[in-house]
């Protein structure tokens, strides 16, 4: 009996040695893209060095909302509900937000820069906005 | 001459220069705290607590008095420097320029209330928000809040209420959900929070008025107020009247010799062409205002962020003194971090620890002056108006 066992588990573990080298590539990727992957669902991503060095000064905003004033989006569209550059800029505050969330704001933004010129903090919102470009797919 | 900061220091400081037939230019990085004033514009505090009702006795409004006793208790007040006689002159060049309409008195304080729901006492206030709770007598108050059910429904923030409330559908709305949910002829007065339209509020207002059938005012606003927009779109305009000129950037860096500043680089880097231009002038008047404006700016040390300026609290340098050792454990003391500033002599002219002028052609203004707190003492409007006029009378 024992001899038997001994021989099934043996051919247990060839089984499952063979089934991991032939088809366990197929249903998972491996290394950075596998890791990659498992953050994309969470909108981490990873960031440039160039991106870094920028990353510090987005997160000066404090809120007091004088951009809202002068953006023009804010006139067109006030009957919907979008973000304010104020708020886009405040959720860079805290961690990275969720690029994606913000999408809607920057696909109808014009780069007029208006927002940036009253900024009493002088938050890059232009910036801030091609990070979204090009980060939000 | 150029002046650096656009806020109500700088821009008087720019009207009293030009009115004597100097050629001015402004330069401001941005806008900065005159843009979130609350529309109300205090000179001097009085006696009683603020968080007491108008039935109180023994209140005091007129601030010949509470002058003294501040000037008395605060040896490093701007008012020491400043001559109070000017202010009703200084007020007028004001208002000329100035398109909005801003009501009160030079000798005593209004009762106001504001949209937290506490009195403020002041002595100017605009128009719109120009209810002196003292004469109402028994007149009924309704007052509404940001609770009120059109206010929840629209975004949080007050400029999009404001901005949504330019639109005269949006007031009709407005005045509809109050009619349903009130019965008005009980009432004599309406108090609203300040959201009533950015750019067109006066009509806005005066169509309220017309559509309930009372007299409506705004409160005094608090963060982030649609007043201060309104009051710094007025100084841009204003400024534009008086046909001075507004250059955007911010000032890089300058050139001195000996102890006169003689060029500015200013850099606006908003612009995409990225040029850089240089500001030749006699006199400078720094109107930068402290932390929120970029005045000050806390980085390893304190720092004036224009001409590298030592700073002071009581006459003490504190460029290399630690934060903790300027704030207050109680969060509405009056904190020390926000009185520091710069030191001036008669002159305006900014001085040194040894008490010498860092650069003579420099005169300093508004509320970066040392010595009071535009958050807590309730001089803001005062200093700023004062030392604006005084400085620009005091350009070569």
């Amino acid at each position: 009996m024992k001899v038997l066992k001994l021989i099934y588990a043996k051919v247990n573990l060839a089984l499952a040695l063979v089934i991991h080298f032939s088809f366990k590539k197929w249903f998972r990727r491996r290394g950075l893209s596998q890791f990659l992957s498992a953050y994309q669902k969470d909108c981490v991503f990873p960031l440039s060095t160039e991106e870094r060095l920028k990353f510090s000064s987005y997160s000066n905003c404090v809120f007091c909302g004088l951009c809202v004033s002068q953006c023009e989006l804010t006139d067109s569209h006030f009957y919907q509900k979008f973000l304010t550059p104020a708020n886009l800029a405040f959720s860079y505050t805290k961690s990275l937000p969720e690029v994606t969330s913000n999408i809607d704001f920057v696909t109808h933004c014009s780069s007029c820069r208006s927002c940036e010129k009253v900024c009493p903090t002088s938050v890059p919102l232009n910036s801030i906005i091609q990070f979204v470009k090009t980060h939000a797919h | 001459m150029v002046v650096i900061g656009s806020g109500l220091s700088g821009v008087v400081a720019a009207f009293r220069a030009s009115s004597q037939g100097k050629k001015v230019a402004v330069v401001r990085k941005g806008w900065g705290a005159s843009a979130l004033t609350s529309g109300i514009f205090e000179i001097a505090e009085t006696e009683g607590s603020p968080t007491q009702g108008s039935q109180t006795q023994g209140e005091q409004y007129e601030f010949s008095s509470s002058l003294a006793s501040l000037k008395q208790k605060n040896p490093h007040h701007p008012y020491h420097q400043l001559d109070l006689e000017a202010l009703p002159t200084a007020f007028e060049l004001f208002r000329k320029y100035f398109p909005l309409k801003i009501q009160g008195s030079y000798t005593e304080n209004h009762l106001f209330l504001s949209d937290m729901g506490f009195w403020k006492r002041a002595a100017f206030a605009m128009e719109s928000q120009f209810l002196d709770f003292r004469t109402i007598g028994r007149k009924k108050v309704l007052t509404l809040g940001y609770d009120f059910d059109w206010f929840q429904e629209t975004p949080l923030l007050p400029q999009m209420m404001a901005k949504k409330l330019d639109h005269p559908d949006e007031v009709r709305k407005l005045a509809q959900s109050i009619k349903s949910k009130f019965q008005l002829h009980h009432y004599d007065l309406l108090i609203l929070p300040p959201v009533l339209g950015l750019d067109f509020f006066s009509d806005m207002k005066r169509e309220l008025e017309h559509l309930l059938g009372l007299p409506v005012f705004e409160m005094a606003a608090t963060l982030p107020s649609v007043p201060g927009l309104r009051f710094q779109k007025a100084l841009d305009a204003a400024l534009h009247k008086a046909s001075i000129p507004l250059i955007q950037g911010k000032v890089k860096s300058f050139d001195h010799h000996k102890k006169k500043v003689s060029t500015l680089r200013i850099s606006d880097e908003l612009s995409p062409e990225f040029n850089e231009t240089t500001l030749e002038a006699d006199t400078f008047i720094l109107a930068t205002g402290k932390f929120f404006s970029g005045g000050l700016h806390k980085g390893p040390a304190f720092s004036e962020t224009v001409f590298q300026l030592p700073l002071f609290f009581k006459n003490e340098k504190i460029n290399h003194c630690s934060v903790q050792k300027l704030l207050r454990r109680d969060f509405f003391e009056s904190q020390p971090l926000f009185q520091c500033g710069v030191k001036i002599d008669a002159a305006l002219v900014p001085l040194d620890e040894f008490g010498d002028p860092c650069y003579e052609n420099v005169r300093a203004c508004g509320t970066i002056l040392q010595g009071f707190d535009p958050h807590q003492d309730g001089t803001r409007f005062g200093v700023q108006l004062l030392s604006g006029y005084k400085a620009g009378d005091m350009a070569q």
